[in-house]
């Protein structure tokens, strides 16, 4: 797993900021973003090669601790998942839970 | 718990506030799909049920959890412990109550994790709530399984005629005597009562509802409205369905929530709910399903990984399988379309991908 960098991370706003255009160029990336998020062989998520709360710090200039304290907030205090496909999961279900 | 709502901002198209609300919701969204200080696993421990309703859309064809694959989730959550803040273990099934073992095994690990101060256990299940009984309830809570989700057709009969045993016997009496157990226990737990709503169990609806507001009161439980769906389900005996924009419906949704005291908004509905609606007006928290998160994996009793709990026979599902050692192998190609939504911020990829990708929609 790479960590990230300067210059990595440069890379990373860009490519994310390209996703998120209706560009031409955009399209290839948008179509296949696998070239940008990746699981591996453990589960962990890395995003153009770099380990995915170090490139959320680098790109919103948050914390690993902001990032963690968010992920919990959304998906360990208040579960505001909901999928609207019909899943009866508790996960799924949209409901609040302290 | 820090709070990082977005304060009040105006976002007209002119204000500079418009861009730093957009990048808030970038971060809220992708913090919470991308995150690896999260890990959700949503795990089948069984896929065999001891229930037949008449509207599930699950084939039964994989049956328990072989301990080669229990043992993989094992190995799999102490490979990622120490960089974990927090672990979701989400049982499904078929029942799940039906292969404890597996349970047992997973969630004391969760729990040593947890009592260790390596990381956080949260934990729930859905379940038929048959086998919920108070010595069962006691057992799951002390995993932390407090997170529980039972479903209800009905009272009584109402109930009965769509969610039988698999014998074709009743089930509600059991049921209801397990749920009045835990209310009049002072166990720490929340429980989402699930009340389908389908055309003909209107008067037992109803009837539930009056016995849910005398006896589950507290604030530990709460009822989310389910309109019955079509989700592929092939009994003869599947239930007509409402048509969500159908008069009869929303004035039925509507006598049953009035009559209700304590009913959950979020997911009342089939386009996401009011209070969720509400947080997405306000800009700063969009509807993530699990299955667009990166940071969740369906784990089949087969060892099968999937993204969605109910497209369970869709190819576009199968995103890869997890190894008894714990290690896990991806299809990306398969796994990105899932992801989508995380780059494209697009609030229907995020909000059901499935419809998007097992439409075709790549």
């Amino acid at each position: 797993m790479n960590y990230t960098s300067k210059g990595a991370a440069t890379a990373l706003l860009a490519a994310m900021s390209i996703a998120g255009t209706a560009s031409p160029a955009a399209a290839s990336i948008v179509g296949k973003p696998a070239a940008v998020v990746q699981l591996d062989e453990n589960g962990m998520i890395a995003i153009a090669g770099i380990e995915a709360d170090a490139a959320l710090t680098a790109m919103y200039d948050q914390s690993p601790a902001e990032v963690f304290e968010y992920a919990m907030d959304v998906n360990g205090i208040h579960c505001t998942t909901n999928n609207n496909a019909g899943c009866n999961t508790v996960a799924g279900c949209g409901g609040t839970f302290v | 718990m820090t709070s990082l709502a977005a304060p009040v901002l105006d976002v007209s198209a002119a204000s500079p506030n418009a861009d730093a609300l957009r990048r808030q919701r970038e971060w809220n969204v992708r913090s919470t799909g991308l995150s690896n200080s999260t890990l959700e696993l949503i795990l089948l421990p069984t896929e065999q049920c001891n229930f037949r309703c008449t509207y599930c859309y699950e084939d039964f064809a994989i049956g328990r959890m072989p301990q080669g694959v229990v043992d993989g989730v094992m190995a799999l959550i102490r490979r990622r412990a120490a960089g974990l803040k927090h672990l979701h273990l989400n049982y499904f099934g078929g029942e799940p109550l039906l292969n404890m073992r597996a349970v047992r095994q997973i969630s004391a690990l969760g729990k040593q994790l947890h009592d260790q101060g390596v990381l956080r256990l949260t934990s729930g299940m859905t379940t038929n709530g048959f086998l919920l009984d108070d010595a069962m309830m006691e057992e799951l809570v002390g995993y932390h399984c407090t997170q529980l989700q039972v479903s209800l057709d009905g009272w009584g009969d109402a109930h009965d005629r769509s969610r039988p045993k698999r014998n074709g016997g009743p089930t509600f009496d059991r049921i209801w005597a397990n749920i009045l157990s835990a209310a009049q226990s002072s166990r720490d737990f929340s429980m989402l009562l699930r009340v389908h709503l389908m055309p003909g169990n209107e008067e037992g609806v109803l009837r539930l509802a009056e016995r849910i507001n005398a006896s589950c009161s507290d604030d530990r439980f709460q009822v989310l409205l389910k309109k019955v769906g079509n989700w592929g389900g092939r009994d003869p005996n599947h239930p007509a369905v409402y048509d969500e924009a159908s008069d009869h419906f929303s004035n039925f949704y509507d006598r049953v929530r009035n009559s209700l005291s304590r009913v959950s908004d979020v997911g009342a509905d089939e386009s996401g709910g009011n209070a969720a609606k509400a947080a997405e007006a306000e800009g700063t928290a969009p509807f993530i399903c699990y299955a667009a998160r990166g940071n969740s994996l369906v784990v089949r009793a087969n060892g099968r990984l999937n993204k969605c709990t109910v497209a369970l026979s869709s190819k576009g599902n199968d995103v890869g399988e997890i190894r008894a050692d714990g290690t896990i192998s991806i299809d990306a190609d398969r796994m990105a379309p899932w992801m989508r939504g995380l780059a494209t911020m697009d609030a229907e990829q995020l909000r059901c991908p499935a419809t998007h990708v097992l439409s075709g929609g790549r």
